[in-house]
């Protein structure tokens, strides 16, 4: 069931072109600016909006006969991925291009980002299907 | 008769003190068509979402097959079908992924049954969902909802934003598949020409309470609508106090009182109450009692 529902989930979907992304333009980003942290922290928030971390379950979902523990099973790991993926190819593009000491801030935004992931989750937000939009602009 | 749904004097509310669901209580029986009426924010979708188990009542109880939604939700939800208004499908999903995704959730899902509905509703498998059309999402909503032949089919304003033809189609294919195998339905709408066109039993919500539970049929008999001028009576309180008085309205230049009597009887007796002649006393279609029944509270 757990697989069934990741194939499934928006952040699972998108998790493949974020890390590609990721990859690809990180060293570029990186070597022009001096404020790496703050980059590497839009990246983890573009990740989780184009993810759609503000979404649990939507009405159609919830009807269906699955048990809410797979379903935040689910968004939970799909949300981690699309942080985690991207965080440590660009982490590891960082540790090679810069040395340790700049990845070591990347590794701490990282890991604050997966605490928002388990807050969010983890209340009963109400279901809001917003656009993947406000990712995007945060990109941009 | 054995019933599929009821609810015993439910309460929920989502504010504090500010009850959406009051003191409910009725039951749908096995084959029963109910239509949940009501105006926008009457408690009809608190209801519907309380039977299938994605809200908890705070007060009373609600029992699906016996079983209660909250404490054992997939096992009631294997049994019931359910398509709201306000359901968003999975936008990039295609129509084929969607409904094997549904195959693998209920092991009983009737292929024939699939074939069917995909012919008559000329269903494209390969489109994705954010491509159909609303009506088009919407027959997919009912087909993912009533292929598995669930015994209680909930619908939640199903065809609300749905041009006419679209509307009775889509309501005459639920009615028709389900009901005829006996399966329950409960549907909400605020659309008596929905409710007329199935002929079902009516429960008329308002203000989160239920105020009126009866067959179609019985409610065209059973209710009627007195109308007094106003130049023959200043206060409508003398109506609310007559014998079979349910509600007294104020329209413009008359009073409207609903009665549970026959109108020739609820006209003599108006006549010698108010000691007027011509008092008019009309059997009203659904729409109309409705109005009378919930309408000027706002």
């Amino acid at each position: 069931m757990l697989r069934e529902l990741l194939e499934r989930d928006p952040a699972w979907k998108v998790l493949p072109g974020m890390a590609i992304l990721a990859a690809l333009a990180w060293p570029f980003i990186s070597t022009q600016s001096a404020a790496n942290p703050q980059l590497f922290g839009t990246l983890c928030f573009t990740c989780l909006m184009v993810g759609r971390l503000n979404q649990r379950a939507t009405v159609f979902e919830a009807g269906l006969p699955i048990p809410g523990r797979q379903f935040v099973a689910a968004r939970l790991v799909a949300l981690l991925a699309v942080l985690w993926l991207p965080a440590l190819l660009a982490m590891g593009e960082t540790l090679v291009l810069r040395g340790w000491k700049d990845a070591i801030p990347l590794l701490e935004l990282a890991a604050s980002s997966s605490l928002v992931v388990l807050v969010t989750q983890s209340n009963r937000i109400r279901e809001a299907d917003l656009p993947a939009w406000p990712g995007y602009a945060a990109a941009v | 008769m054995s019933f599929v749904l009821e609810f015993q004097n439910v309460v929920r509310a989502h504010r504090e003190n500010e009850p959406v669901v009051d003191d409910v209580s009725f039951t749908v029986g096995q084959g029963e068509v109910v239509g949940l009426l009501g105006r926008n924010g009457a408690g009809k979708t608190t209801l519907i979402r309380l039977a299938i188990g994605l809200l908890h009542p705070q007060g009373g109880s609600v029992r699906a097959f016996g079983l209660a939604p909250t404490d054992r939700p997939v096992e009631v939800k294997k049994r019931i079908g359910y398509v709201a208004e306000d359901q968003v499908l999975p936008a990039t999903a295609t129509v084929k992924e969607l409904i094997v995704f549904h195959r693998f959730l209920f092991p009983e899902w009737d292929m024939g049954l699939e074939r069917q509905l995909k012919d008559r509703f000329s269903m494209p498998s390969q489109a994705r969902i954010n491509t159909l059309s609303k009506g088009q999402a919407r027959q997919v909503a009912l087909l993912c909802a009533v292929c598995h032949r669930p015994e209680l089919l909930l619908l939640d304003e199903p065809a609300g934003g749905l041009d006419p033809a679209a509307r009775r189609e889509f309501l005459e294919t639920a009615i028709q598949l389900l009901n005829r195998e006996g399966s329950a339905i409960l549907f909400s709408s605020h659309q008596m020409s929905d409710v007329e066109r199935i002929g079902a039993r009516v429960v008329l919500i308002e203000r989160g309470k239920v105020c009126l539970n009866r067959d179609l049929a019985r409610i065209r008999e059973d209710f009627c609508v007195a109308m007094v001028p106003r130049s023959a009576l200043r206060d409508g309180a003398v109506l609310e106090r007559a014998p079979g008085c349910l509600r007294v309205r104020s329209s413009f230049d008359s009073w409207h009182a609903v009665f549970e009597k026959p109108p020739e009887e609820v006209s003599a007796e108006l006549s010698a109450l108010l000691g007027v002649d011509g008092v008019h006393c009309v059997r009203m279609p659904l729409e109309d009692l409705f109005v009378e029944m919930v309408g000027g509270q706002r």
